[in-house]
């Protein structure tokens, strides 16, 4: 008898603990975001209708207009049939909606997708300038991609020139997902130096906890291809201030050590001479005397092969070899000046790490000025910077020269 | 080959040691990271790791001292030898409701935690539920067992730590853990106290010296014991301030939970290296509640002859569930652990080092 009751209990115990599974979700139930755009709305009906239907519930100081990138599995596979109303054999579908919260936003797809959105695939998220700009917008758009659970802190982050979405709708050829295209791109910075190393939505979390300035890469929409180049500048409350341009960008990258590949032209007697970056260090070497005027120096060393040769030169000539590295000394040296009269002069945001290194290598110091630094007497503003660079040539290729000398 | 069965076996100084390192590592280890760059503000916060680490093996040695001057005899019997009967019982009785206590906040944790990243449907009640009975069977099986359970788990642990922690290498940004040294003495001191908390578990000395081989070993057990989580709470300190920063990690809920989301190991097939680490991390939480449970029981055999084990079991579970679902929220549920940890300090620090002292004075020693 007591065997028997004890397999009784044991069974129903079994089929009541063991059966279930709350958290069960088909995959095909499964909506994979792949990437989000955040932009501001275009108008006011959608905010007008909400305010009429309730006037007193609570608002945002600023309503995002979100584009939601979700993956259609039907059409990735090439050439195979397409499932269900996909006629066009995309293999994305964006969902755009409105609100204050983007939360409530994500929610709100859910009336209208029958695959609830999932964020742990999510590769990009583009804010647009003007979300950028907005006093409140950034930091509040970026909370809840970080708080949520399902959020990976791996996503990369850019910053549109014009409309978050019209990126995202770009129509690649080469890849069937926009998104998957833009995070590809988003990692050729090896390739180019005008493009700035990848910010991750994690980076992003601890640029806006710090008290400094800081870059995020900026992209922007051609009809069937998006460019990754550039640079948009926030200061340290956190508000966009302006863009860099690509050849800034190029110095700012220099300036911040971030050089991961790229090229350099320069012109040495008549024509030019092509450099391909195989590497670059950077250090700054702190002149603290004078609190209310400290002198920075920026030393660049940066290394790389002859790619192009249109002078006619002897490139195994040592002191023709000096002079094409001094050239290039030149080139880096007016990269470098030209961002630093931008963010030091123009727009003074310390986005070239000046604030980091006193932190890091003057901590006394550091703590004595933090608050004077970018605000208050603005000593970043008045300090002086000078930067000194130098080229070894390593390489020059498999020929000298092209043709003799005309 | 000996005639002895494996569950007559005695453990050996290194057995315990693992013993003491798998108590020890537990729910600490996803939140010091960021209690401890609150307190330090810096990296220099690995200092104040060392040294409560260093605290934390002062008063295991002594505890381990107390314990080895009476060898196999339990707590219950040798606190009645240094003072008096009742002394005993009220000591002991206390001691059940710490440990017992320990095991609430243990599978409260699994609760929470595996709720926030794992089953966003499930009830917190049922997960914590099934994971007690998994608990209270292991605890109604043989001790050695238990035991043995640790010898098997931890290197795994260790292992797929060390393989995060390679795999969060190429997000390592050395500009992060500089400037060394800036923090004061002051905050380093506090955050010792705050990552102290994390350490509470090498007291099981008290309780298992009786099934060591060599009891007077129990000193050695206890610096090994408290070596891994010094290292590996070390490492991991490092790593998160090196990632995140440690204005980031200030603002992280659970910062080695997340250190473990922002590792990918290359390739997309093993993408997500965090399921992995939620299943050692849930390992550790079951060796660490079995221990507590399954001291409970010990000590509260060892006052009551005439009650079982299963019976004790039994009593205890229900209790313990029913205190696991008091917290409300998370602020409840830390401030739970924090509180358990100060109790614990009177209890299982304080007051048997008063009763060694007593004991040497007395010249009170076991029949060992």
């Amino acid at each position: 008898m007591g065997k028997k009751l004890r397999l009784y209990v044991s069974m129903l115990l079994s089929t009541i603990l063991v059966s279930g599974c709350w958290d069960q979700v088909q995959i095909e139930e499964r909506g994979f975001v792949v990437g989000v755009a955040v932009d501001a709305p275009r108008n006011e009906n959608a905010e007008e209708q909400a305010e009429q239907e309730a006037p007193e519930k609570p608002k945002g100081k600023q309503r995002f207009l979100v584009t939601n990138q979700m993956v259609i599995p039907g059409g990735l596979v090439a050439g195979g049939q397409s499932t269900g109303q996909n006629t066009t054999n995309e293999a994305y579908l964006n969902i755009v909606s409105e609100g204050d919260s983007l939360f409530e936003v994500s929610r709100e797809f859910a009336t209208r997708a029958s695959r609830t959105p999932f964020y742990q695939h999510l590769k990009i998220i583009i804010f647009s300038e003007e979300i950028a700009r907005s006093k409140n917008g950034f930091g509040n758009a970026i909370d809840v991609l970080l708080r949520d659970p399902d959020a990976r802190r791996s996503t990369k982050v850019f910053i549109s020139k014009g409309d978050a979405k019209n990126v995202i709708e770009v129509k690649p050829k080469t890849e069937k997902l926009p998104s998957l295209y833009i995070n590809s791109i988003g990692e050729n910075n090896d390739r180019t130096a005008r493009m700035l190393p990848v910010m991750r939505i994690g980076d992003v979390h601890e640029q806006l906890l710090n008290q400094f300035s800081f870059t995020l890469p900026r992209i922007t929409a051609e009809k069937q291809e998006v460019k990754i180049a550039g640079a948009a500048l926030f200061n340290s409350d956190h508000i966009m201030v302006g863009f860099l341009g690509e050849e800034e960008t190029e110095g700012l990258n220099f300036l911040t050590n971030q050089i991961k590949g790229g090229l350099l032209k320069a012109k040495f007697k008549e024509d030019l001479g092509v450099l391909s970056i195989t590497g670059a260090k950077r250090s700054i070497v702190a002149d603290t005397r004078n609190k209310e005027h400290l002198k920075f120096t920026y030393q660049i060393e940066c290394e790389g092969a002859i790619m192009e040769s249109f002078d006619q030169i002897d490139l195994l000539n040592k002191q023709v070899m000096e002079k094409l590295q001094l050239a290039f000394a030149n080139e880096i040296e007016r990269l470098c000046r030209d961002t630093i009269t931008k963010v030091h002069k123009q727009l003074p945001v310390d986005v070239i790490g000046l604030g980091s290194h006193l932190k890091q290598y003057h901590k006394d110091l550091w703590k004595d000025i933090k608050n004077d630094w970018e605000k208050g007497k603005r000593l970043y503003g008045k300090s002086e910077i000078k930067v000194v660079a130098q080229v070894y040539i390593r390489n020059i290729g498999g020929i000298n020269r092209a043709e003799l000398g005309r | 080959m000996s005639a002895q069965t494996l569950a007559e076996k005695l453990i050996s100084k290194n057995h315990m040691g693992i013993n003491i390192a798998s108590v020890t590592i537990g729910v600490g280890i996803l939140t010091f990271p960021r209690t401890l760059a609150k307190a330090t503000g810096a990296f220099d916060g690995w200092i104040s790791i060392v040294i409560s680490g260093a605290v934390a093996f002062l008063i295991g040695w002594l505890l381990a001292k107390l314990a080895a001057r009476f060898p196999r005899q339990s707590f219950f019997e040798y606190t009645s030898l240094i003072a008096s009967k009742p002394v005993g019982y009220v000591l002991t009785i206390l001691i059940c409701i710490y440990t017992m206590l320990f095991v609430s906040f243990e599978v409260r944790a699994i609760g929470t935690i595996a709720k926030q990243y794992l089953f966003y449907n499930t009830p917190v009640e049922m997960i914590t539920l099934s994971f007690l009975l998994v608990v209270q069977y292991a605890v109604a099986g043989s001790r050695v067992a238990l035991l043995r359970l640790n010898l098997l788990f931890m290197p795994v642990v260790l292992y797929v730590i060390v393989v995060v922690l390679v795999f969060a290498q190429p997000l390592v940004e050395i500009e992060n853990v500089r400037p060394y040294f800036s923090s004061s003495w002051k905050a380093l001191l506090q955050g010792s106290k705050d990552v102290g908390l994390s350490y509470s578990g090498f007291e099981i000395i008290l309780f298992y010296t009786m099934l060591m081989k060599r009891p007077e070993e129990a000193g050695k057990s206890v610096f090994l014991g408290l070596l891994i989580p010094v290292v590996l709470y070390m490492t991991i300190y490092v790593f998160v301030i090196a990632v995140f920063s440690a204005e980031v990690a200030k603002n992280l809920t659970f910062p080695t939970i997340e250190l473990a989301k922002e590792v990918e190991v290359p390739g997309g097939f093993f993408e997500r290296v965090e399921s992995i680490f939620f299943t050692i991390w849930i390992m550790t939480i079951f060796n660490t509640s079995a221990m507590w449970l399954d001291i409970t029981v010990l000590n509260l055999t060892s006052m009551f002859k005439k009650v079982g084990k299963m019976v004790w079991i039994l009593i205890l579970s229900p209790i313990i569930y029913f205190i696991a679902m008091l917290p409300q929220n998370l602020i409840d549920f830390f401030s739970f652990g924090d509180k358990l940890t100060y109790f614990g300090l009177i209890i299982v620090y304080l007051i048997p080092i008063c009763l060694l002292i007593i004991a040497f004075f007395r010249g009170v020693k076991g029949n060992g």
